[in-house]
């Protein structure tokens, strides 16, 4: 009673106007206690025994059922760990040997400072993540806000805009309310009197397409006289014709849901200062790095880290952003800034931090309710990539958001960590490069010795790797991130270069979707990791014999091997990522449960569809039941509709029955289009089922394990195949100098065999022998020949 | 003694310049009686281990001191060695070599292993100073000339304790110069007898006498070098009316005097009645005589007309290395001792320095054959490095060619391994620069020996070639260099173990300005106790504490304080404020043996074994946890007549700084306690901050009891650091609640926050509760 009575004493003397200035300037205090704790120097076994203790907390922590409490201490505990490797590293690792190892240790060091503060943003950012309730509009329907869908498009086949534009006239909303529109980029004056009569004319058929789809679907077709300011300038274009309270904008391939109104209008019903709902953006395809390693349906994709982790810690600061489709934004908040913003290629992330700065919300609702495509090969990931990357520091340059007066603290930071992760690629590159120095030139790059490294550098990196698993755990497997990273360093860093030198070079490039490939390729963005892979296996060969030439450094020869092997395999996998897997699927299958029948010869036999797509689907029925017939018509339930899909299906294929069970592939033949889209892509339960289905409770190792088997095999393929390339070519390459060789050898003969016959009486000089001639033609044989 | 007199006054007529003062009375010699000096070589090696000869030869080296001050008669060696009964008598056989001159050669055979012999030394050889004495051996197994100079078989083991050099002879007549004050006053001797201090008055001795005493004593201890000592105080008396006269000191007792060199300390008034009337003291005043009563010891008079003037004389006196004259007295006009630094007595190294090795007085030496390279140096007792601070030699070294490829020079510190410089390239090499860092940590509270240990082998294709050792060379040059690292000047106290390594704290300005000695009582015993005690602290550091207060009260002034007395005269807030509390009837005595097993168990036990064992500890009942402080057992009982206790703790009479008391039951013990104290076998191993002994070192017993300070130079950040490094369970504990009161300040903040800015939605809770609501399966 006295216990309760004391913490109630003091929990209402926070509560008071003193107390709540005492609880900040206590937890600033606290934090600056812990920094000078962490900066305190120390013998070795001391620090030991504090990072083991630490430890051994963080992991009890882990552990625990994660609440608040533990969550801010496991984050504090980690940050404690990082803060005390960062002063080590700082004030005791780096010193001058000479000019080169001095600029990679610098380089290195500045690298690890990167990853740490990123590292430390990344805790901020999502120190409490914000959990928001569904808000579905409220009151009468008419006075519902209006809503314009928005599509812009440049460049995307029509068979791609159909699926979306159809389920976009099949949102739920009141129909007086909703109005969609296709914004043609594609289809401007300027695309249509192109000086290449052929892209004009194509351009010109595309935008006919479109207007007929707009026109059978009942959407507005939109289009402008140049395509000025890219995507920004098509939206705001299109903004002088759309006049709904609401936008609703969707990339060319994000399909919406039909409820995704429902579930995000209520909001900015509730909140008059809100401009932003943005909702998660879902695949339905691989990207090229899940389809290549075959990961897909196995682990998180890797945008789930960010909307389905980052942006709730966003979210909680006010600073969640529009990223460019599948969100709503409100007209009357766009108009105020001047509509959408166009300094920067990512117009979305501009736009949305000129309207925080007015002071206006955002909100972040995680319901998947758009299905897109992901870029279909490494080299449209990496087009994709360094745009974000380029338009990233762009807003860094030009509207550096520590420096918007307007902006919150923690919007300062949010925003600028979202900028500030894009330099990965130099700290990812410097990582891979700085143990090579050491081994290979001797680069004394990190003053340490093995015993120093496990006291404070292991701890950091164990500590790293808890809090970042406590953080994206679930959405985020190990090693992911880094495969990623590592994939796109490269050509990141090019962009961001070219950013740096000039901030207004880069232009929107459109990523390129529905790509398809026929056979497995090496992709040609794996020149400079093979480059980098053969720098590390020399440099691995180097550290094999600095082993025995430097006994007295075999501890750091040891920790710099190890480092060295595990950037080998980031590099095999990232090889492995670059081997592109065959794939000819324009409808991505996705996976279902959905109960429907069959109807064969007038027998309903019950079913269940286990993928579906807008082409067909994969049905289970029972073998018994099931008739093998070649035609069949399927009768399915689709969300939000009265009558079910009813269509003829033509069967593919019949596998063998596994039990009772037996699975057939059909392919959908005269149904009507809206409803296969509504079948498809209707049902936001369904994506949020996948996305679960995704995230088995498997423990840290196993999941490491996981993506390190696949990666691994993946690496192998690739190994494989550029094995076969160069064996082809050297088999070419043996053939042609076999050829070359006969054909001298054959000239040589011909030559001695012939001059004293054919040349009876005189010289041949200046007589071309018609075999001469002929060899002058070989270009190969005739520097010999002639010569 | 008219006759003498006159002599004596001619030859000072001579000598002297215009002070015109009559010279001290050259007494005739008396017939002396001889002595024998017994040196066992245990005392003549650095470290008395057995001394073991391995391989087909060997030899050690070790060096015989003679002092001019011993006119020798006979010299011999007495040789006790064990041999491997597998040498071949035809081939094996120890040379005692003296001075490169072979005394005598000794078969060594298999058959008679256990050897006993007896070496006449001729004097001729012995010059004063040191000899070096090479016990060499060769060993053989067999005949043939193939061999294996490696086999395990071949070694002879010398008993270093029943070995002994014998020096006979005796001191001879004194005609002392000052000079010659050093040669008489020496090292060299073996059996120093040990010095008087005397004072005159009858009065009770005074502050300014016992600081005199304490100047000359610390004189004459320096000159004495590393030698134990006993400085006695003697009250001067008046010759006893039936004695003879002496002709130097006429009214001197001189029976008291016999047998020791003695220091006549005092102002011209106090010792009028006991020297010659032609004796002038004009001014600062040292003088040498022999003894009236036997020549062969020493009377040095300090003196002067005033207390300044004596004063300076004793400064004088006591600074070893004071340019005195040819002359067998002086005047002292000025004293400007050298004004050092703190933490630079006696060659000891600072941080943020660079030395070469000249200036921590090696000389470039080549090694032939593998002969050790040693430099000797302190380090301040409070130098706190860190793990990763390193001391960077560049040597600059050179070794012959035809050197096999495990060639190598090995270092050592303090006798552990350090580092190594291969010697490998057959065609010799000279290193200029070559780097080596040894951990700052390594280095030992005050005496650091780094010896060079070339490791030389000569190319040979098997074990039947010839050896060829002519070029088994190697050169260190003594301008290489040593960096010592910027570190910190911090201890904690108390530590006796300081004390007797480094004399820390009271050493750390070696003048002594932050010292205060305080003799508890007036007596001979307890004068005599205190000024052989300051005398050896003198000789550990090199130097007199000449700024030094010395008084027979406690201190007025913050210094660090230096008790010696007996129990009875002890202060009470002094006795109150030490760990072990002694009165004349009751003591109270922590028990020591928890706390030594917690000492010994801790330093042996790995990581991992000490988390167990402190987690055990901090789940044990407080009855049972081993950090308490040990029992407290009080006892109606003196602390008896045999025990000398040193005790170390923080002065009562000045925060921070330590107070080191010496004490034992009555003044006659406490006196022969401190003699037995000095040695190294009690002075060197003493730990903790009590310790205990009786009549001989082995009696030795220590502990640590009562609280810790820390005292230095080290900023704050440093403090904490090591505060951190000592107490790690506290700052983890500290880490820990302020990790647990942020997540809670945090969690607070961050719902005010959630409440004003999102009054709708729920906070996630953890990892898990951002996809809660995911949804399980499939909605359809």
């Amino acid at each position: 009673m006295n216990h309760s009575t004391r913490r109630g004493a003091i929990g209402g003397w926070l509560d008071s106007p003193a107390g709540r200035l005492t609880e900040p300037l206590s937890a600033a205090f606290l934090g600056l206690l812990l920094v000078a704790v962490a900066a305190l120097p120390s013998l070795l076994p001391s620090q030991v025994l504090l990072a083991t203790v630490l430890l051994l907390g963080l992991l009890v922590l882990r552990a625990m059922r994660p609440t608040p409490e533990t969550r801010l201490a496991c984050l504090v505990l980690g940050l404690f760990l990082s803060l005390r490797y960062l002063f080590w590293r700082t004030t005791s690792t780096i010193s001058y040997h000479d000019l080169v190892s001095f600029v990679t240790a610098i380089a290195l060091y500045l690298a690890e400072l990167y990853a740490i503060a990123s590292h430390v943003l990344g805790m901020f950012v999502n120190v409490q993540p914000l959990k928001r309730d569904v808000v579905r509009p409220v009151g009468d329907p008419e006075t519902w806000p209006s809503v314009d869908i928005l599509i812009p498009t440049y460049n995307e086949s029509v068979e791609i805009l159909a699926v979306t534009v159809s389920a976009a006239i099949q949102v739920q909303y009141p129909s007086a309310k909703l109005r969609v529109y296709v914004c043609d980029d594609g289809g401007t004056q300027q695309k249509l009197s192109d000086r290449d009569t052929r892209k004009a004319e194509a351009a010109a058929q595309r935008a006919a397409s479109l207007k007929k789809l707009c026109d059978r679907v009942g959407a507005h077709y939109l289009t402008r006289e140049r395509n000025e300011a890219a995507k920004a300038g098509n939206l705001n274009s299109a903004l002088s014709h759309v006049h709904g309270d609401l936008l609703l904008i969707l990339d060319a391939d994000h399909v919406p849901t039909t409820d995704i109104l429902e579930h995000t209008v209520g909001l900015f019903q509730r909140d008059s200062e809100l401009f932003l709902v943005q909702t998660p953006h879902f695949f339905v395809s691989p990207d090229p790095v899940e389809r290549n390693l075959g990961l897909f349906e196995r682990v998180p994709s890797e945008t789930e880290m960010f909307y389905d982790g980052i942006q709730h810690g966003l979210d909680f600061w006010n600073a969640s952003f529009f990223c460019g489709s599948a969100a709503l934004l409100r007209r009357a908040h766009i108009d105020l800034v001047g509509g959408i913003s166009g300094q920067s290629v990512v117009e979305d992330a501009e736009t949305a931090l000129e309207l925080h700065s007015l002071g206006k919300r955002s909100a972040f609702v995680n319901r998947p309710m758009v299905a897109g495509l992901q870029p279909e090969t490494c080299a449209s990931f990496i087009t994709q990539r360094v745009r974000w990357a380029q338009g990233m520091l762009q807003i860094l340059i030009f509207k550096n958001p520590l420096r918007q007066k307007a902006l919150s603290f923690a919007q300062k930071l949010c925003y600028f960590n979202s900028s500030f992760f894009w330099l990965f690629c130099f700290a990812r590159l410097v990582f891979l490069v700085a143990p090579a120095m050491y081994l290979l030139f001797g680069c004394q790059v990190y003053d340490a010795n093995g015993r120093e490294f496990i006291a404070y550098a292991v701890p950091h990196v164990l500590a790293s790797l808890v809090v970042s698993d406590f953080l994206y755990g679930k959405i985020r497997w190990p090693l992911v991130s880094t495969l990623y990273e590592v994939l796109q360093s490269v050509y990141c860093l090019k962009g961001i270069i070219e950013v740096l030198r000039s901030p207004r070079s880069p232009t929107f490039n459109v990523t390129p979707k529905g790509e398809t490939t026929d056979q497995d390729v090496i992709s040609p963005a794996a020149t400079p990791f093979w480059v980098l892979y053969g720098v590390t296996l020399v440099a691995l060969g180097m550290g094999v014999w600095r082993w025995f030439a430097y006994p007295e450094h075999l501890d750091v020869t040891a920790v710099t091997m190890a480092w060295e092997l595990a950037n080998l395999y980031l590099l095999h996998g990232t090889l492995g990522a670059l081997y592109e897997r065959r794939q000819i699927r324009q409808s991505h299958r996705m996976p279902a449960n959905i109960r429907a029948s069959l109807i064969v010869d007038g027998a309903n036999v019950p079913c269940t569809i286990r993928d579906v797509s807008v082409g067909g689907a994969r049905i289970e029925a029972s073998a018994r039941d099931l008739p093998v017939a070649e035609l069949m018509v399927l009768r399915v339930p689709v969300r939000d509709r009265v009558e079910p899909l009813s269509c003829a299906v033509q069967v593919r294929h019949r596998a063998k029955p596994r039990g009772d069970v037996v699975s057939v592939g059909v392919a959908f033949t005269g149904a009507d289009p809206n409803a296969v889209v509504a079948l498809v892509h209707g049902d936001s339960g369904r994506w949020m089922a996948f996305r679960a289905s995704r995230r088995p409770a498997a423990g840290f190792l196993s999941r490491a394990g996981l993506i390190f088997g696949a990666s691994g095999r993946a690496g192998f393929r690739h190994h494989a195949a550029f094995s076969r390339r160069m064996a082809s070519e050297a088999g070419a390459l043996v053939t042609a100098g076999v050829r070359r060789v006969w054909k001298r050898a054959a000239a040589a003969y011909s030559a001695s065999s012939l001059t004293p016959s054919s040349s009876p009486g005189g010289s041949s000089a200046g007589r071309p022998h018609p075999h001469v001639t002929q060899a002058r033609s070989t270009p190969s044989a005739a520097p010999t020949a002639v010569g | 003694m008219s006759k003498h007199f006159a002599l004596a006054v001619a030859v000072a007529l001579v000598c002297s310049e215009a002070d015109a003062q009559p010279k001290p009375i050259q007494p005739a010699a008396e017939a002396v009686q001889p002595r024998a000096i017994r040196t066992a070589l245990a005392d003549l090696m650095p470290e008395p281990v057995p001394l073991r000869l391995s391989s087909t030869s060997g030899e050690v080296t070790v060096s015989v001191a003679v002092s001019p001050r011993l006119a020798l008669t006979e010299a011999t060696l007495h040789l006790e060695l064990t041999n491997s009964i597998s040498l071949i008598k035809e081939r094996s056989q120890i040379a005692i070599v003296l001075n490169g001159r072979t005394l005598a050669q000794l078969p060594l055979n298999a058959n008679q292993p256990e050897l006993v012999a007896d070496v006449q030394i001729p004097i001729e050889l012995l010059k004063p100073g040191y000899s070096k004495l090479t016990l060499r051996v060769n060993q053989h197994y067999s005949t043939e000339e193939c061999e294996d100079r490696s086999a395990p078989e071949l070694w002879t083991e010398i008993d270093v304790q029943k070995s002994v050099v014998t020096l006979l002879g005796d001191y001879r007549p004194l005609s002392p110069r000052l000079s010659e004050l050093g040669d008489i006053m020496d090292a060299r001797l073996a059996d120093y007898p040990g010095v008087n201090v005397v004072t005159a008055g009858d009065g009770p001795l005074t502050d300014a006498q016992l600081r005199w005493s304490a100047l000359v004593a610390q004189g004459a201890a320096i000159r004495l070098d590393y030698r134990p000592l006993r400085i006695d105080h003697v009250r001067a008396g008046a010759r006893a009316a039936d004695a003879r006269p002496g002709p130097g000191f006429p009214g001197l007792d001189q029976a008291p005097l016999v047998g020791r060199d003695n220091i006549l300390v005092g102002t011209r008034e106090q010792l009028a009645s006991l020297l010659p009337p032609e004796l002038l003291i004009e001014g600062a005043y040292v003088g040498l005589f022999p003894l009236d009563a036997d020549p062969r010891y020493l009377v040095a008079v300090v003196s002067g007309r005033t207390d300044a003037e004596v004063e300076m004389a004793a400064t004088a006196f006591a600074m070893a290395s004071f340019p005195y004259p040819d002359d067998s007295h002086t005047l002292i006009t000025q004293v400007e001792p050298a004004r050092l630094t703190e933490h630079s007595a006696r060659n000891t190294v600072q941080s943020s320095s660079v030395y070469t090795l000249s200036d921590l007085g090696f000389r470039t030496t080549t090694s032939r054959g593998g002969e050790d390279m040693s430099i000797e140096f302190h380090a301040p007792a409070d130098l706190f490095g860190w793990e990763d601070q390193l001391i960077e030699f560049r040597l600059h070294l050179a070794y012959a060619a035809g050197l096999r490829e495990d060639s190598a020079l090995s270092m050592f510190l303090n006798g552990h391994f350090q580092a190594a410089i291969p010697l490998g390239s057959r065609t010799g090499g000279v290193y200029r620069g070559y780097r080596v860092d040894i951990p700052l940590r390594s280095l030992e509270p005050g005496r650091n020996v780094l010896a060079f240990t070339p490791s030389l082998h000569a190319v040979a294709t098997d074990r039947c070639a010839p050896d060829a050792s002519d070029n088994l060379m190697l050169a260190l040059f003594d301008d290489s260099t040593v960096l010592i690292p910027k570190a910190n000047y911090f201890a904690e106290l108390p530590d006796l173990a300081l004390l007797g390594q480094a004399v820390f704290p009271y050493a750390v300005a070696p003048s002594g300005s932050d010292t205060f000695v305080s003799v508890a009582g007036r007596d001979s015993a307890t004068v005599g106790a205190a000024l052989t005690l300051i005398g050896k602290i003198a000789q550990r550091v090199g130097a007199p504490l000449h700024e030094a207060e010395f008084s027979f009260a406690l201190p007025s002034t913050g210094k660090h304080l230096l008790v010696v007395g007996a129990v009875g005269q002890l202060k009470k807030e002094l006795l109150a404020a030490a760990p072990l509390a002694l009165s004349a009837n009751m003591m109270r005595v922590p028990h020591p043996s928890r706390l030594r097993l917690r000492e010994d168990y801790e330093r042996d036990l790995g990581l991992l074994r000490r988390l167990g064992s402190a987690v055990k500890d901090w789940m044990a009942p407080a009855s049972q946890r081993r950090r308490s402080q040990g029992t407290q057992v009080t006892q109606q009982a003196e602390v008896g007549r045999r025990y000398t206790i040193g005790m170390q703790f923080e002065s009562p009479f000045a925060s921070r700084k330590a107070a080191t008391v010496f004490t034992a039951g009555d003044a006659e013990t406490l006196v022969s306690g401190i003699r037995v104290g000095v040695v190294p076998g009690v002075w060197d191993v003493m730990h903790g901050n009590i310790v205990l002994w009786r009549d001989s070192p082995e009696t030795l017993v220590w502990q640590r009891a009562g609280s810790t300070w820390q005292i230095g130079q080290a900023t704050p950040v440093s403090k904490t650091a090591y505060y951190f490094s000592v107490y790690p369970w506290i700052v983890i504990g500290t880490v820990c609640a302020i990790v647990l009161l942020l997540a809670w300040l945090g969690r607070r903040l961050l719902r005010r926050h959630h409440a004003t800015r999102h009054p709708g939605p729920t906070p996630a809770g953890g990892a898990a509760g951002i996809e809660s609501r995911a949804g399980a399966g499939p909605d359809l």
